[in-house]
């Protein structure tokens, strides 16, 4: 399988994810030679379903080994795979910023072997835009779920958001459609949080 | 993860303190869910995401219409949410974030699902009517931003005018505030004759647009069938 197709699957199996902010951060970090990072972003481009696009946003493989209910990507999924290598992801996101295609990378990946290591993969995508092609722009990180925390402070190193999917409003919702995930120790710890206190909240200043 | 939040609060006290930071994750963190693949309504979406802002301090939650995958569970429904829905949970969101509401007021349908065909703004004004008139020439800022039709930047705009001279409805539509949907719900300097409909049963029809949006890409496909 060549580049192109890698890409053709690992985009399309991406699209499931809903961010298009390629700004938010606070400026460019320093040392960097190529791409830069605004407060206020813009938009380039529209899908026929109306969202815009201004990232390059792919997978780095669609194996996984959970099996969400709601996610083509699951395990019993018969859909065609595709995995990248990091060189691959590196070139791609430079060819592109070159090329003014993208404001920005999203990188997001099915879960392969374990946490930590998928997650290390990401990083090191990451990490080699920083600091061997001094890459300036805008890097999206998702978190694999048990990830260890050093990790995740190695991506927040390299990143300029990461984020972490609830998937589901609910623990009902996610009890019935995601198996791997519904004990509740395999979730991120603040989602956990977030899920079990419902008390009410101190009225919130307008801004 | 509590992690991230964790750590982005200590980098970000760190530099306060003029320590020398390696920087962590400085565009912040965000979630998405998806929305529409199991029944639950919006209110509780809506409540889901006011926790993760107020307690992790996210930046962006991002709600995503479930659409069908090939081969899905028998569990999950056959069709998608309409985009509208999407839509107006974003609207739902802003609102949460910018104009001080709460997640349990703006979802006023017994349903518990925001109306689709109105936004979540003037839903809840036309539920809670005593509210208004609002007097846009005395009212707070916090009630000025419950206008219908008036945004954050017009609240501002109106604020910063009114120290000087009073508002008539002539000026807030020279501030291009929506002024088919404000007009029933403000007082103004001069005589408003469209807040007399404040009472009236059939409001909603007043104060929503009649035309309807055509669709780009429907227009594409009629192109190539050549049906309309």
């Amino acid at each position: 399988m060549n580049v192109q197709e890698k890409l053709a699957v690992l985009a399309d199996a991406a699209k499931y994810d809903a961010s298009c902010a390629s700004s938010g951060s606070k400026k460019t970090r320093e040392g960097s030679q190529i791409g830069s990072t605004e407060g206020m972003g813009i938009c380039h481009s529209y899908t026929p379903d109306g969202r815009c696009v201004s990232l390059l946003k792919i997978l780095l493989t669609n194996y996984c080994i959970y099996d969400c209910q709601y996610c083509v990507n699951r395990v019993s999924s018969d859909t065609p795979r595709a995995r990248f290598t990091v060189d691959e992801v590196v070139s791609l996101t430079m060819q592109f910023y070159k090329r003014n295609y993208i404001e920005g990378l999203f990188l997001s990946s099915g879960i392969i072997q374990n946490s930590d290591y998928t997650m290390e993969q990401m990083i090191a995508v990451a990490k080699r835009l920083r600091t061997d092609e001094h890459y300036g722009g805008y890097i999206h990180l998702k978190t694999i779920p048990n990830a260890s925390q050093d990790l995740i402070d190695e991506a927040g190193r390299w990143a300029d958001r990461l984020s972490v999917n609830i998937e589901l409003p609910t623990d009902r919702d996610l009890v019935r459609l995601a198996p791997e995930r519904k004990s509740l120790k395999s979730w991120p710890r603040w989602a956990v949080f977030a899920r079990r206190s419902r008390k009410p909240r101190p009225t919130r200043k307008p801004v | 993860m509590g992690g991230i939040r964790e750590k982005i609060e200590e980098t970000t006290a760190d530099k306060k303190a003029g320590l020398k930071t390696r920087g962590f994750a400085p565009a912040g963190q965000s979630t998405q869910m998806i929305v529409g693949a199991t029944e639950t309504p919006d209110v509780d979406v809506l409540k889901t995401a006011s926790d993760l802002y107020s307690q992790q301090k996210l930046r962006r939650v991002y709600y995503s219409a479930y659409s069908p995958i090939p081969h899905a569970d028998a569990r999950l429904p056959g069709q998608s949410p309409p985009l509208i829905r999407e839509h107006r949970l974003y609207q739902a969101d802003w609102l949460m974030r910018f104009y001080g509401f709460q997640a349990d007021e703006i979802v006023a349908e017994k349903d518990r699902n925001l109306s689709l065909d109105i936004d979540p703004k003037l839903a809840w004004a036309l539920a809670n009517r005593h509210f208004f008139p609002v007097d846009v020439n005395r009212a707070s800022y916090e009630e000025l931003l419950r206008i219908p039709g008036v945004g954050v930047r017009s609240v501002k705009r109106i604020l910063s005018i009114r120290k000087h001279r009073n508002l008539r409805a002539a000026d807030l539509r020279k501030l291009r505030v929506a002024w088919n949907r404000t007009k029933a719900f403000v007082l103004t300097a001069d005589h408003n004759p469209s807040v007399h409909d404040l009472d009236r049963l059939d409001l909603k029809s007043k104060v929503t647009t009649k035309n309807e949006q055509l669709m780009l890409f429907d227009a594409a496909g009629s192109a190539v069938t050549g049906e309309v």
